[in-house]
């Protein structure tokens, strides 16, 4: 099926079609949200609603654009505004949080079972600090970086999604390491 | 190479962005200084947390849980229109209830309180009479303090 009769289907409410469609593109959906949420139920959460947004909206997508482009869009954006609104990710962007050992570690320790709890506790507060460094950044760098890295989206994809030129992703991408670089080495050295 | 600019160029070493020229420039130098290597290292170590967030196994079900919510957004979307019906029938009975029920009360009092025109004279005197006093109370005070 291709796209254009993809949303005629779905613009006549033909159930097996957005069906189809949801199945194709959810596991991409879920890791853009993830990508942006580092949270699996959170991400499947907005998952949710960004097809639902699809498919309530489909009357207002103008044929000869890209569904998937449209579709990646409505997720990074639903991923931001829920990082937005939702408090418990304005206090994982709060500094004091990732390198508090007692306060935060504590209560996500691993279990007894595991043979390499310390590697487990490192390896958690590493991804915490990368996270706050990758939320500290630009917007658009934030974005095009996401898309990038977590989601291994080429550069003429998120050109696309973003709807800015490939130069300019290349331009942003590379700001996005440089400036990602500068803060993890104050972290190296704070510690 | 100066530390400096390997430092500035380790993410793109790691990532593969650099030159074969630059590669080999950078690698000569980690494999002497020891400071460098340590920031490579860690940087190497960080970005490859990454990794374990990529490829998310979806949830079975996302289909149907869609499916579930689209329906009840649908049911809703027709309870509302009802809602707003009854609410456009309510308001203007509600309101005219409540102006003849003002209108009620407004007569009742009038009949409960005929006029008694000494009362309403003599309560502003008494008001007044009470007032000079806090007045008095407050210069009393003043006074005191100088
Ligand atoms: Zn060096």
């Amino acid at each position: 099926m291709t796209d254009k009769e993809l949303i005629k289907a779905i613009k006549n409410n033909d159930q097996q079609a957005f069906k189809q469609f949801v199945e194709n593109n959810q596991q991409l959906v879920v890791n853009i949200c993830n990508g942006f949420l580092h949270n699996i139920a959170d991400a499947e959460d907005i998952t949710q609603d960004v097809f639902i947004e699809v498919f309530l909206s489909i009357n207002k997508f103008k044929e000869d654009a890209k569904l998937s482009t449209w579709l990646y869009r409505i997720a990074v954006n639903k991923s931001l505004n829920h990082i937005r609104d939702n408090k418990k990710h304005k206090i994982l962007n709060s500094i004091d949080n990732i390198k508090d050992p007692d306060k935060k570690m504590e209560k996500e320790l691993p279990d007894v079972n595991n043979s390499q709890p310390e590697k487990i506790i490192e390896e958690k507060e590493r991804s915490q600090i990368l996270q706050y460094s990758i939320n500290s950044l630009a917007k658009n760098q934030k974005i095009a970086f996401t898309l990038n890295k977590y989601d291994e989206l080429s550069y003429k994809k998120i050109a696309e999604i973003m709807d800015i030129s490939l130069s300019s992703v290349e331009s942003l991408i590379h700001r996005a390491k440089k400036n990602l670089q500068r803060k993890l080495f104050k972290f190296y050295k704070k510690n | 190479m100066k530390c400096k600019k390997v430092n500035k160029n380790l993410i793109f070493y790691i990532d593969g962005d650099l030159s074969l020229k630059q590669n080999k420039e950078i690698e000569e130098h980690l494999s002497h200084c020891k400071k460098c290597s340590m920031l490579y290292n860690e940087i190497k170590l960080s970005l490859s947390v990454i990794e374990n967030e990529k490829g998310i196994e979806t949830n079975p079900y996302l289909y149907t849980r869609i499916k579930q919510r689209l329906e009840d957004i649908n049911e809703r979307s027709t309870n509302p229109v009802f809602a707003i019906q009854q609410k456009k029938l309510f308001q203007p009975v509600l309101v005219s209830f409540l102006i003849a029920l003002g209108i009620f009360i407004g007569v009742s009092i009038g009949n409960n309180y005929p006029l008694q025109e000494n009362n309403i004279a003599d309560t502003p005197s008494e008001q007044y009479y009470i007032n000079d006093l806090q007045q008095e109370h407050v210069e009393y005070f003043l006074l005191n303090n100088e």
